[in-house]
């Protein structure tokens, strides 16, 4: 078939391409050469279709030629040489909407008219924060399931070792025991549940994926990742055939696989971030307490004795982090003790300007804060994602959550 | 360690979970009703001209068929080759190489960031393995990028306008005279807790989007030769990373469309 041999001519010439860049010799004038001598060689095959089609069948040139450009026209509008479903009717449309909500954004169908144009940009607008919002909560929600979990299971653990008062309370969150008070999951340890989350949601959708799209088991999860990263590139999509077998169970399916994945995706990634923030702050730390160390140590100094007497566990946390201290509002005690340290803390040396602005635009509100003496300075003590940007710096995020 | 009078933790904890829970949900739901509408509204705007183009298409097909005498099914076949040939074409010689080290740069950029336009995508197995792998790093690093974005420009507001508002309060006289105007530290003993609202900062960050991509648009217009919507189309379909794709293949297949069909007819004029 002539499109498998140009697809797999296009292949060769990949290869070769990037064999090339490997090398690093050939000159992209060389490259552009043999591309343009490439296409000569493919103009050269489908001049000889055309003319053994208009041969066999009797026809002029121009009759083709007109029809071709028909067939240009349809095309723009969505229409295939095979038959593909219909892109505007309603699950169509809902399929649509759900790429650009998501932000995935396959492109397999666009709006083509002016009007369907200007309502997808205010559409968008509100339907993206929407959904970066819903994403996030998700993060949040899943993130309270694994500290629960994991607290119930600590604090079942204590009290078989004898160490908990047996008519201890238990709580959910916020524990009377100093042990377990302010405790948090670690964010390498959910970074690793989300990971082994996303694989087997990645497993499971591309294990329905193969028998009904006919992908290989890799394409699948190649769109999977694709997918679910909501870059998605639009080389390969799902569900665009105009029949499958069980096809409403394929379409729900799809639905499902989609939004857990991205759900999941998107959780990593946040939470893959969160540890890069630490090694970036802890990069920053290596080079200020190389150039600084004097003023460093003053800091250091300040800091332990005016704002977080109990924070102060590990030396690697006293970082530049710039929302460090800005805890999660689950969590609140007030300290009779806070307003001493603000005097103080204006009073003593400043490292960065904007640190200090932000600690104190946090601390001016009688902001409450974790200051048990075992809290644990965490990945998630800022929050997750934009939402933990803006907690406490807008005037409508700091009375309220 | 002082606490007043507060309804029992456990009470209070359950109570603050479901009122968590309770939002999630009740955002889902949001959500989906905002799909279905959207879902509805596109449909209606869009369908009529996609059946119209369809029945258009079909009828010339049969009508071609019909005079030719031609099978539909050999018609279908020729169009399928057709459609191969215009897309190896069109993808074989793209405005500039696709995979040497610019074209690549533009590439990995699109999925760092996660908008992933489509128009170059890797073919070989090592580069889609190493895609997943490159990609899951590289769009947590660019969320992070983003956030801290978000967070200085929100520093940067909140201190802008703080200075305003001192020097509103300042001349209207609320201010004390001798108050030293410093560092940001001592502005906090004047206004204290004050924090920009997120109307306002909505508000500058949209000027600062719409101007952006009005820039962006006039820039586009001008040189790819869109027209204005389209090219505000794009900004929006670009800058949210959704990034369908369409205006960047459009462009390349006007062209492309145009030289091969000039090809074409000059070999029929041969």
């Amino acid at each position: 078939m002539e499109e498998e041999e140009s697809g797999g001519r296009e292949k060769e010439e990949m290869k070769r391409k990037e064999k090339g860049m490997g090398m690093g010799i050939k000159g992209r004038q060389e490259e552009q050469e043999e591309g343009k001598r490439d296409i000569e060689k493919k103009q050269a095959r489908w001049d000889q279709r055309l003319d053994d089609f208009s041969r066999r069948h009797n026809l002029s040139r121009a009759e083709l030629r007109d029809l071709l450009r028909d067939y240009e026209a349809a095309s723009l509008a969505g229409i295939r040489a095979d038959a593909v479903r219909p892109r505007w009717d309603f699950t169509g449309a809902f399929y649509f909407v759900g790429t650009v909500v998501s932000t995935i954004g396959f492109g397999m169908t666009t709006p083509a008219t002016v009007g369907g144009k200007i309502f997808l940009i205010f559409y968008g607008l509100i339907g993206c924060a929407g959904t970066i919002l819903f994403f996030n909560l998700f993060l949040e929600r899943l993130i309270t399931v694994i500290a629960y979990v994991m607290k119930s299971c600590h604090e079942r653990q204590l009290r078989r070792k004898g160490v908990l008062p047996h008519d201890g309370r238990r709580g959910s969150g916020n524990s009377e025991v100093d042990s377990l008070a302010g405790w948090k999951p670690s964010v390498y340890y959910v970074m690793l549940i989300l990971c082994i989350a996303s694989l087997i949601i990645s497993c499971c959708a591309s294990a329905m994926y193969t028998p009904i799209e006919g992908w290989s088991y890799f394409d699948s999860l190649y769109f999977c990742f694709v997918a679910f990263s909501t870059i998605g590139f639009g080389d390969l999509v799902s569900s665009q055939n105009a029949q499958y077998e069980s096809q409403d169970l394929y379409r729900f399916g799809n639905f499902i696989f989609i939004l857990m994945g991205v759900c999941c995706i998107y959780s990593l990634f946040n939470v893959i971030s969160i540890v890069i923030k630490q090694s970036i702050n802890w990069i920053l730390k290596k080079m200020n307490c190389r150039c600084c160390h004097r003023c460093q140590r003053k800091f250091f100094r300040s800091r332990r004795n005016v704002v977080m007497p109990g924070n102060v566990r590990n030396r690697r946390n006293i970082s530049i982090e710039t929302d460090g201290i800005n805890e999660s509002d689950t969590d609140g005690r007030r300290l009779s003790g806070e307003m001493i340290s603000m005097k103080d803390f204006l009073a003593s040396n400043k490292v960065s300007l904007a640190i200090m602005q932000k600690q104190l635009s946090e601390t001016a509100n009688g902001y409450p804060r974790q200051m048990s003496s075992n809290s644990r300075q965490n990945g998630f003590s800022g929050g997750i994602g934009a939402l933990a940007i803006m907690n406490n710096r807008l005037a409508e995020t700091s009375v309220d959550r | 360690m002082r606490r007043g009078p507060a309804p029992p933790r456990r009470g209070r904890c359950c109570c603050r979970c479901a009122e968590d829970t309770g939002r999630f949900v009740l955002l889902a739901a949001l959500i989906a009703a905002y799909l279905t509408a959207g879902a509805s509204v596109f449909s209606a705007l869009e369908r009529p001209s996609e059946a119209a183009a369809q029945r258009r298409w079909n009828r010339t097909l049969t009508d071609f068929s019909r005079l030719f005498n031609i099978s539909l099914p050999e018609l279908r076949a020729f169009l399928r080759s057709y459609e191969a040939a215009m897309a190896a074409g069109i993808r074989a010689e793209a405005l500039r190489p696709r995979w040497d080290f610019p074209g690549a740069f533009y590439f990995v950029a699109t999925v760092v960031s996660t908008i992933g336009f489509g128009m170059t995508t890797p073919a070989t197995v090592a580069g889609k393995v190493f895609l997943i792998i490159y990609g899951l790093f590289g769009c947590a690093g660019t969320i992070l990028f983003f956030n801290l974005f978000l967070e200085r420009i929100i520093s940067l507001l909140a201190f802008i306008m703080k200075t305003c508002r001192e020097r509103q309060l300042r001349r209207s006289g609320l201010l004390p005279p001798n108050f030293r105007r410093g560092s940001a530290i001592s502005n906090v003993g004047s206004l204290p807790g004050w924090k920009p609202s997120v109307y306002h900062v909505m508000l500058i960050l949209g000027i600062f989007a719409i101007t952006l991509s009005c820039c962006a648009s006039a820039m586009y217009t001008a040189v790819e030769g869109w027209n204005y919507i389209d090219s505000l189309y794009y900004c929006f379909v670009t800058f949210s990373t959704i990034g369908f794709g369409d205006l960047g293949i459009a462009l390349v297949s006007e062209e492309e469309k145009r030289k091969f069909m000039t090809c074409t007819t000059l070999n029929e004029n041969k």
